[in-house]
């Protein structure tokens, strides 16, 4: 379990609000930081080959971030930045917990 | 009628295009003309190629995420007023273009402008009806 600005957040719920989102496969990556006092959450996604056959348009992946956000926001109650990345540039996990890079210290 | 372009999807960092120039140079495939459309964290490259499938599948063989698009190539003189007449025509039949990008021919007489509707095959009616020449796949990808 995570603690980010005070809200408890299971990683696996973040893969439910994912899996949530027609198109988007649960190849994700969370990254924990502290920038100041505040900390921070990044979710990094893998762009599936079902997502980008839809459409190649800007318009339409920006939304789809956006919409992640949006959705997280909704249903967990945290604001994190959202970010497509290449396929397999992410580490295939058996554990739940190796998704999770905590850069912060202490 | 149409046209099949390359779509990769590629993080904004450096070294991600190079990375797809040097899997096409090894394929021996040869880029007719390409844009990029960017963001703050990732870019869409798009590309039209003289071999499509062997693109597309040596693309993927080396993890890369690519798709095909439909777009329509539109041949017209290279004059002052090439786009803007095709332009002039779409706005009437209010078909919007969702992303264009063009190149001159080697014979340097024509210019090509590639398309991209949402609904190609009207597009495609509306530009034939007004006698545009529109350029099917197989002649652009030999150019």
């Amino acid at each position: 379990m995570l603690i980010i600005r005070g809200v408890n957040i299971f990683p696996s719920q973040i893969e439910a609000v994912l899996m949530g989102i027609e198109g988007l496969e649960p190849h994700y990556q969370l990254i924990v930081d502290r920038v100041g006092a505040m900390d921070s959450l990044e979710v990094q996604v893998e762009v599936s080959e079902k997502l980008f056959s839809n459409s190649d348009e800007v318009r339409y992946l920006q939304n789809l971030e956006r919409r992640l956000a949006k959705d997280l926001r909704d249903f967990l109650g945290i604001n994190a930045k959202v970010k497509l990345v290449e396929p397999k540039s992410l580490q295939r996990f058996e554990g739940k917990a190796s998704r999770v890079i905590d850069k912060r210290k202490r | 009628m149409k046209v099949e372009q390359i779509s990769v999807f590629l993080e904004n960092k450096p070294g991600s295009l190079e990375n797809v120039t040097r899997i096409l140079k090894d394929a021996n495939i040869n880029i007719r003309t390409l844009s990029i459309a960017d963001t703050t964290d990732f870019g869409v490259l798009r590309l039209i190629v003289n071999d499509v499938n062997t693109t597309l599948r040596v693309l993927k063989e080396n993890g890369l995420r690519a798709s095909k698009t439909t777009v329509v190539a539109v041949e017209v003189p290279d004059r002052p007023g090439g786009l803007h007449n095709i332009l002039e025509v779409l706005s009437q039949y209010k078909i919007n273009v969702e992303y264009l990008y063009a190149f001159v021919e080697k014979s340097g007489e024509n210019a090509v402008i590639i398309f991209r509707f949402d609904s190609p095959d009207n597009a495609i009616d509306v530009l034939l009806k007004h006698g545009f020449t529109v350029m099917p796949g197989e002649k652009l990808y030999a150019l």
